[in-house]
């Protein structure tokens, strides 16, 4: 199954693969897809398995061997083709991406960073011409976020159609259609690296108030239980504001009676469009300072995509972008180039005698800079991390 | 009112203008955040336990994506 660029109707007529041989970084990995073992195989190995694949020799003792070990998996002796898929070397050595694949979101949360949130986005077609630009640029790890990336109505298909160009694919969500049958039905067929969801509360008062959304706290607790039922790698992102900062143990020990790992959020960014709103809603009480800021590689390795097929070197420095849609692949190397002037020190940062201890990325404290400066928010001059 | 010392602008020659297309960047080479590529022999295999481990050359360190987890 050597991955060639066929039509996209060709494709999405294509099941997932088994396993996925893949370049990754500076290295070459062996994946199951939704699985979290992995193997790692030298360039030799892979190259094997990209000339078995073309050539229709049968799976070798190693890889029969491996796949016991890493996944307690037995192959059979098919062909490598009907096994493994074979990603094939990217010119442009991305490794990740994340992908609104739309704004809309059935919550109203106040601290949202996405400030005004549309149900908007690409067509089916733009889609999966979007998918391909990042096979093509090395992706293996997608992260789908939105808005509430599974009540997008392609949500399914493109998920589906991520797995078939062999991405190993994690999905942030609210949880509030984990429930449905379509969802666990999908989640079945191709199980998700991980599933990402978030916390608002550990109570329905104070979870359907945060999230504006009455009845949210129990079908969030519906999808939990579905989630625990069908075995999916959920981790729990608790997010701490003003409005639920009360329960911020209660929300922990929701998380641990699931038995799903999580982590605690305190921190609010003003919104992408640099509105300060998010951070009137932070619980100061609670806040925690960021780890010092040790260097990125945003726009190199991994990069962001928004609903339109507008990639930028991430989610918070949005602006300079290139578009995948009408640009392609070939656009991608700009993002270097962006990421490396978006992370100088400019305007308020200018000059700065902190920078080997600053805790903000500049892109980040741009954000905070155009959101009103408020310095003890995001800077040591203003007090932050000390 | 136009004052009188204002001319007029002479009519624009045409220029002659060549449409390409934007010249290709290249991949930058190195990345700011070196990647460590770990040694393995050409007749061997390494089973990873969790690829998170594997994955994270590829992450930032300033967290900001953690800022934005709702």
């Amino acid at each position: 199954m050597t991955e060639t660029n066929t039509s996209a109707e060709r494709l999405t007529t294509k099941t997932a693969p088994r396993l996925v041989a893949s370049p990754f970084l500076a290295q070459y990995l062996l994946v199951q897809p939704g699985l979290a073992a992995g193997v790692r195989i030298p360039e030799v190995r892979y190259e094997e398995l990209r000339a078995s694949g073309a050539e229709g020799r049968s799976v070798p003792d190693w890889l029969t061997d491996a796949a016991r070990e890493a996944w307690g998996t037995e192959l059979p002796s098919s062909p490598v083709g009907d096994i493994v898929l074979v990603r094939e070397r990217s010119r442009y050595g991305y490794g990740k991406a994340s992908w609104e694949i739309n704004l809309g979101c059935d919550y109203d949360c106040e601290f949202c960073y996405l400030g005004e949130k549309r149900f908007e986005g690409l067509d089916w077609a733009g889609k999966q011409t979007l998918l391909q630009t990042l096979r093509d640029a090395g992706v293996l790890w997608l992260q789908i976020t939105g808005g509430e990336a599974l009540i997008d109505r392609e949500f399914g298909a493109a998920y589906e159609y991520a797995h078939q160009l062999g991405m190993m694919v994690q999905v942030s969500s609210n949880g509030s259609s984990l429930r449905k049958q379509p969802i666990r039905d999908l989640f079945a067929r191709h199980r998700p690296y991980r599933l990402t969801l978030s916390v608002y509360g550990a109570t329905a008062e104070t979870y359907d108030k945060v999230t504006r959304n009455r009845g949210a706290f129990n079908r969030f607790l519906m999808g939990l239980d579905a989630a625990r039922e069908d075995r999916l790698p959920v981790r729990l992102n608790v997010i701490v504001s003003d409005d639920n900062a009360h329960e911020t143990d209660a929300m922990v020990r929701l998380a641990k009676s699931y038995g799903f790992p999580h982590q605690v959020f305190t921190n609010m960014s003003p919104t992408i469009d640099g509105e300060a709103n998010p951070l009137a809603t932070q619980a100061l009480g609670h806040l925690k300072a960021r780890s010092i800021f040790t260097g990125c590689n945003a726009g190199h390795t991994f990069f962001h995509v928004n609903p339109h097929g507008i990639a930028s070197i991430c989610k918070v420095g949005r602006d300079p972008s290139v578009n995948l849609i009408t640009e392609g692949v070939e656009a991608l190397p700009r993002l270097g180039v962006i990421a490396e002037s978006l992370q100088l020190r400019t305007g308020g940062c200018s000059g700065c005698t902190k920078v080997g201890t600053c805790r903000t990325c500049r892109p980040l404290a741009r954000l905070y800079q155009e959101a009103g400066d408020r310095r003890e928010l995001y800077c040591q001059h203003g007090g932050y991390g000390s | 009112m136009t004052p009188p010392t204002a001319t007029l602008t002479p009519p624009r020659e045409p220029v002659m203008l060549t449409i390409g297309r934007r010249r290709m960047e290249t991949p930058t080479s190195a990345p700011p955040v070196q990647l460590t590529a770990l040694s393995i022999k050409d007749d061997e295999f390494q089973i990873i336990a969790n690829l998170d481990e594997a994955a994270e050359g590829a992450e930032c360190s300033c967290s900001a994506g953690d800022d934005q987890p709702y």
